[in-house]
């Protein structure tokens, strides 16, 4: 294939998937595109990812921080643990195997559609703790019926569980926002809007902190990542305008079930020694 | 959140937005110039790794190759814009909370010595 081709089909690729990411509110198909549709390596498509996980983060972010919902007081003390966690995830991709790294893909991109899918939420009765209450993590946001105060619960597990979702964004070249999401909604039990919001404005800097790391291995090419970049860019511009015209349940369900058929691909691909 | 911080948490959105149009405009440019050259070419093997020597991997080697005029390093340099720009964003709010809390010392202090 000429250069002009490849590029051409890889932009157009990121550009259907910045569309439907911004429809639909799912991420993370860009490695499986890279990889099943392109034959990339996996370590060349989570390098590019990671450059379109960093883009879409930031472009968004300043819609949710005018919002109102994000804590970037929480942010900031969170994206601690997922910065340690997205170097050790990056450092782990050079030490583990092609075909290790697309089996755990696919199980996450199984995980994030189940999340994304769910509305109910189980809440425990835990009580404010200490920490929360020293580290000053609760404010309050625009509820149904005014401002309504929040605090932060089970500041360790949050914590742990942030490194955790680290490791992953570095390992995969994902945002993982659905193990964000899950430490900040499930575990520190904060509101739904704040948690969703938050994870957004954390995940450029974890996706930052992997890709310089990928940068200096060299799994970053500027002539892949170049496509992906722009592809995704005007994607989440168009899909992000029409989304208000646009039948986002049905969008939502026809991309998850593209996605688990690609996560599906991947394990397959992992265990037949194709990856 | 007060006023202020709101502002100053405005001022961080519109630099990122304003950073990944900086790095998509770069990138852009430098990707022109590249398949101008690359019309023709083959593209390169990417189904296995191997470190590629002509792609630049650090900051000051990017720069250099940037002011020689290699295409692949322009679109590497607005990679780089954009790696920076969410990590700008922690260095300016880490600054804006240095800025606040100093001033607030200095008007209890003041307030003290009325």
């Amino acid at each position: 294939m000429s250069t002009l081709n490849f590029t051409a089909w890889v932009f157009l690729s990121s550009l259907t998937a910045g569309l439907l990411g911004a429809l639909s509110g799912l991420g993370g198909c860009g490695v499986p595109v890279l990889t099943i549709f392109f034959h990339v390596d996996i370590r060349y498509a989570i390098g590019a990812s990671l450059i379109s996980v960093i883009e879409t983060s930031s472009g968004a972010a300043a819609a949710y921080v005018r919002e109102g919902f994000s804590n970037v007081r929480i942010g900031m003390f969170l994206e601690v643990a997922t910065t340690l966690g997205a170097l050790f995830g990056a450092w782990l991709t050079a030490k583990i195997s092609t075909p290790a790294i697309g089996i755990t893909f696919g199980v996450v991109l199984f995980y994030s559609t189940y999340t994304s899918l769910r509305t109910k939420r189980i809440r425990g009765s835990a009580v404010p703790d200490r920490l929360a209450c020293r580290l000053e993590l609760y404010r309050s946001f625009p509820g149904e019926s005014g401002q309504e105060d929040y605090v932060a619960r089970r500041v360790p597990v949050g914590f742990g569980l942030m490194f955790a979702a680290g490791a992953l964004s570095g390992l995969l070249g994902i945002g993982s926002g659905a193990v964000k999401v899950l430490a900040m909604d499930q575990a520190m039990e904060l509101p739904f809007k704040v948690s969703t919001t938050t994870s957004n404005f954390m995940i450029g800097v974890t996706a930052a902190a992997s890709a310089g790391v990928y940068l200096s291995r060299g799994y970053i090419v500027p002539d892949l990542a170049m496509p992906v970049m722009l592809g995704i860019l005007v994607g989440s511009v168009a899909g992000s305008r029409l989304l208000m015209k646009a039948r986002v349940r049905t969008l939502r369900l026809l991309f998850s079930m593209i996605i688990v058929a690609m996560g599906a691909e991947m394990i397959w691909n992992s265990v037949a020694g194709r990856l | 959140m007060d006023a202020n911080r709101q502002q100053v948490e405005v001022w961080v959105g519109h630099m990122l937005r304003y950073g990944v149009l900086l790095a998509a405009v770069v990138v852009l440019a430098g990707g022109i110039r590249y398949l101008h050259g690359a019309l023709h070419h083959s593209s390169s093997e990417y189904a296995r790794f191997r470190v590629m020597p002509e792609t630049p991997r650090t900051i000051p080697e990017i720069c250099a190759r940037v002011r020689a005029g290699d295409t692949q390093a322009m679109i590497q340099a607005g990679l780089v814009l954009l790696i920076l720009t969410p990590i700008a964003r922690v260095v300016l709010r880490f600054c804006s909370t240095l800025v606040r809390d100093a001033w607030a010392l200095c008007l209890s202090r003041l307030r003290f010595l009325n």
